[in-house]
């Protein structure tokens, strides 16, 4: 019979794929080592390895390091010629199989960046168990490995902690970027764009961190500080935190920030942006590039520590040309260093000129790196002050002295 | 599909191989009578009951009783029924009758023209005091109706009997429905009595065109079907088939609808129902209305309605009592459904293969708590599945006294004291007691039973294969419901295939007003539900058109 033959046949597939596959793949959580955060370290010819695992009898509990007669994370590292055999051999030392896909960064040393990236970058592109959103962040003088062994207030897993901080001040000051893995590798890839990372430094004594977290004040902490400039995948050297906070603005990573200006005689105004949109365009004149940056702004008034009427036209006016002024500033010393320092197109004027004027950029693109310290810069900025926050004059204008 | 080619019945119903049941030569009630030639009575009283009693096999409720009638008192009459079928007052009221009248009862009439015939005649015009008195000959239509409950007076000489209507039984009455509950509705459910239960409907449809058949299936057990609908609104091919399948079913014994329902499926292979049904005689009245047909089945409260199709097991009678919510209930079951089917398989194939579309923090939570637990996620999840299933099988089978016994168990031991002792994580606790309690939001408790079958097989499916397995699994499931035919009618419309105007009452109920159409799947020959005159308007008046009730 046709039906019996069928059940036949969709009985044997089922028989056959259950067998054949044999829960393929399958691997139960608790035979799992959760990696969240991996370091890489140059030591020698060879690559140090530091991955912080998680422990997860601890981290689940309620109260977790405070409570727990353990801490959440474990670090472990291991030296080896290449990245995969470093994680590989790692097994000898972790009774599990390391799990990638919940990684939180990837953190390289500064050593490693100064030598170039490209050696340790493909295996996290070609594995199929770790994210290209995974973001990455450079150490400013402590290797990856100390960055990883340290535990941080507050959030349970440190490396939860780097990747959550890098984005609130993203966010919220606009001093750090989150480039994530595939945007550093299309960064890499462009021409006419050199790729950046936020660099991570520690604050304090790396010796005694490592010992307790039981005081209030811990005696270290792990600090966004700048951003370091790549040509190609090596390292240069770091912008401060103006600067970074400058190329923000230039590349368009402005959420919502704050500044101060100079308001009446001796006393900040600060001012808050809100919004703020950046268009690069750029062109060739007379052969050299002139890159165009037109930045909108809207801000608030923050905070004043002046006594500047605020309800007459005038202040805010006069407030808005300084906080165009203070942004010009901050951008112009970003690009200076870029252009003189560092000559790298951390910008990506060469991407900006190649989109607008196509023509031309084919014939200089070869020569880029002569133009670009060269390049002529115009900005213009416009801020919008729309609202003076809950109250408007500030109280101390009503006091005597 | 349009409207037009929508039912064509005859052409998609599986033609059932008539042969395979209706043989049944195994044993036939001619060897249960002693007699060779049962068709017809002797003329002698004394033959007669001895024949009756033998035929009984001297069953002690056989309550015979003999007098002595006619003006000389020479002509004995019998008067059988069967103790607590028959209502004695019934009985004792014409016996009176007899008593006291007996003496005008007359051997032959006038003319001597009857003979014997005649002194049946002259009970039944006379002296029975009953309404429904009938002469029979066929002996074994007499032995039903005694078995029934009627009574049977024999008179000598005679080779027929009269029957009267003298059912009558101590029975449960009408009470509240215990299963199909709701909180604004008719409380009223359907009893055991036949009779009763084509009354409880007949209360909710007063018009001519309400049509109730009955047959009698069952080799022995001789039980009332019976088969109603709405003439009016009724496909008449339905009609016929069901009316054929009826026919066709060839069996000792109809205990339960359930026993019907099995015969009469279009696909015997199948975990789930394709007849809906009910307790409530308002949710029969509502579907007679669209169009189906009931089937009533004596000796049980529950009635099958058919056609259905997959949607309506989800579909309250309350959706339409209260106002509408446009769906807002309607897709609560929805997602109770799939959270039911799936939520263990889906945590299994999670936490076993897809680690990584857990979020970090749950992830974390999840990972600690299962440290503890030594089996992987797939036995864990089965143990407690299993589990709760023999919790919900020994609350439905355990005598009542015992039941809070079985709840402390139940909830202390098997809930906290096992995540305690590390054998399940609690995780897969709360996974389990949401697979539990999403699988009561059904409003027919005939879908549960399927989808608890299902939720084991996807289990085992992410166990092997992961999300991979449970998606294989539901493509299947998805086949074989589309599939599906309820006499005729595809499972899954209006969904497939797509009727756009039936989806008024799908996933969600839109006002009463706007479904101005019955469902044309059902094939209904009087489509309007509203009447045209008053269709357009947002509130239609009072004055129903008679017709189109």
């Amino acid at each position: 019979m046709k039906k019996r033959r069928m059940l036949g046949f969709v009985l044997l597939v089922i028989v056959v794929a259950v067998l054949t596959t044999g829960c393929w793949s399958r691997g139960e959580l608790n035979n799992l080592a959760i990696v969240t955060g991996i370091g890489i370290d140059k030591m020698g010819d060879e690559y140090l390895i530091s991955t912080q695992m998680l422990n997860p009898g601890q981290a689940g509990e309620p109260g977790g390091v405070s409570g727990g007669s353990g801490l959440s994370v474990t670090t472990e590292y291991m030296q080896a010629p290449t990245v995969l055999e470093g994680i590989r051999r790692l097994t000898t030392v972790t009774p599990r199989r390391l799990y990638f896909a919940h990684i939180n960064v990837l953190v390289f040393g500064e050593s490693v960046a100064r030598e170039g990236l490209r050696d340790v970058l493909d295996l996290f592109m070609r594995d199929q168990e770790i994210r290209p959103d995974l973001h990455l962040v450079l150490t400013k003088g402590v290797t990856a490995k100390d960055v990883m062994s340290v535990m941080t207030p507050i959030e349970q897993i440190p490396a939860a902690k780097l990747l959550k901080s890098l984005n609130i001040s993203e966010k919220s000051w606009a001093s750090t970027i989150g480039i994530k893995l595939d945007e550093y590798i299309i960064d890499l890839m462009n021409e006419g764009k050199e790729p950046i990372l936020t660099g991570l430094k520690f604050q304090g004594n790396i010796r005694q961190m490592k010992k307790d977290l039981k005081s209030v004040m811990p005696p270290g902490k792990l600090k966004y500080a700048g951003i370091g400039v790549f040509k190609e995948d090596k390292l240069l050297g770091w912008l401060n935190e103006e600067e970074s906070r400058g190329f923000s603005y230039i590349t368009d990573h402005v959420d919502n920030t704050v500044a101060h200006i100079p308001c009446g005689r001796g006393g900040n105004a600060v001012i808050e942006i809100l919004r703020s949109k950046t268009k690069l365009s750029g062109k060739l004149v007379d052969g050299e590039p002139v890159i165009k940056i037109e930045i909108k702004s809207e801000a608030n008034v923050g905070e004043m520590a002046c006594k500047a009427d605020l309800s007459k036209p005038k202040t805010i006016y006069d407030f808005e040309k300084s906080m165009e002024r203070v942004n010009e500033d901050m951008m112009r010393k970003v690009i200076q260093k870029a252009q003189k320092v560092y000559e790298s197109d951390i910008f990506g004027f060469g991407e900006v000129l190649f989109r607008k004027d196509p023509k031309n950029w084919k014939a200089i693109k070869e020569h880029w790196d002569e133009y670009f310290p060269r390049a002529k810069v115009e900005i213009h900025i416009d801020v919008k002050l729309r609202r003076t926050g809950k109250i408007g004059n500030s109280f101390i204008g009503t006091l005597k002295k | 599909m349009k409207c037009g080619d929508k039912v064509n019945l005859k052409n998609r119903i599986r033609k059932r191989s008539v042969n395979t049941r209706t043989n049944g030569n195994g044993r036939d009630e001619a060897e249960l009578l002693p007699e060779k030639d049962h068709e017809s009575l002797s003329d002698s009283l004394e033959e007669n009951l001895d024949r009756i009693r033998a035929s009984l096999g001297n069953s002690w409720d056989l309550a015979i009783r003999s007098i002595f009638l006619g003006s000389s008192g020479d002509i004995r009459v019998a008067v059988l029924h069967m103790n607590g079928l028959s209502d004695n007052k019934l009985i004792s009221r014409f016996m009176e009758s007899f008593m006291l009248n007996g003496k005008e009862v007359s051997l032959a009439g006038p003319g001597n023209e009857d003979g014997p015939a005649h002194t049946l005649r002259s009970l039944k015009d006379h002296l029975i005091t009953l309404g429904t008195v009938e002469e029979k000959h066929d002996y074994k239509a007499i032995l039903n109706c005694l078995l029934s409950g009627d009574s049977i007076i024999l008179a000598d000489r005679c080779d027929s009997v009269l029957v009267a209507a003298t059912k009558g039984w101590d029975e449960r009455g009408v009470q509240e429905a215990s299963v199909q509950t709701v909180v604004r509705g008719p409380r009223e459910s359907f009893s055991e009595n036949l009779g009763t239960n084509i009354a409880l409907l007949r209360r909710k449809i007063k018009s001519p065109s309400l049509w109730v058949e009955t047959t009698t299936i069952g080799r022995i057990t001789e039980t009332n079907v019976s088969i109603a609908y709405v003439k009016w609104t009724v496909n008449e091919e339905v009609v016929d088939e069901v009316r054929r399948r009826l026919a066709d079913i060839d069996i000792d014994g109809i205990l339960e609808s359930g026993n019907i329902e099995e015969w009469i499926q279009d696909k015997t292979f199948t975990p789930f129902p394709t007849m809906l049904n009910t307790e409530r005689p308002d949710v029969v009245a509502a579907n007679l209305l669209e169009g189906r047909v009931a089937i009533f089945v004596d000796g049980t409260p529950v009635v099958l309605l058919v056609p259905v199709v997959f949607m309506q097991f989800f579909q309250s009678p309350e959706d339409y009592y209260n106002r509408s919510d446009f769906g807002l209930l309607r897709m609560l079951r929805f997602v109770a459904l799939f959270t039911t089917l799936l939520a263990p398989a889906v945590f299994i194939s999670i936490t076993t293969f897809h680690q990584e579309m857990l979020p970090p923090t749950l992830m974390i939570s999840i990972a600690s708590q299962r440290e503890r637990v030594p089996f992987p996620a797939a036995v864990e999840a089965f143990l407690m599945e299993f589990t709760f299933e023999l919790l919900r099988e020994a609350g439905i089978r355990m005598p009542r006294a015992v039941g809070p016994a079985i709840s402390i168990v139940g909830a202390l031991v098997l809930g906290e004291a096992a995540v305690q002792a590390g054998i399940v994580s609690s995780a897969m606790v709360i996974i389990v007691s949401i697979t539990a309690i999403t699988s009561f939001v059904f409003p027919s408790f005939s879908m549960t039973i399927p989808i608890r079958f299902l939720r084991f097989v996807l289990m085992g499916l992410a166990a092997f294969c992961g999300l991979f397995g449970v998606f294989i699994g539901l493509i299947a499931i998805n086949l074989h419901l589309c599939g599906l035919y309820s006499f005729g009618v595809p499972y899954m419309s209006p969904i497939a295939p797509t009727i756009l105007g039936d989806q008024k009452d799908l996933f969600i109920r839109l006002p009463q007003w706007m479904m101005r159409k019955r469902p044309s799947f059902i094939g209904s020959p009087n489509k309007t539900r509203i009447s045209q005159g008053e269709a357009s308007s947002k509130f239609p008046s009072w004055q129903g058109d008679d017709g189109n009730r």
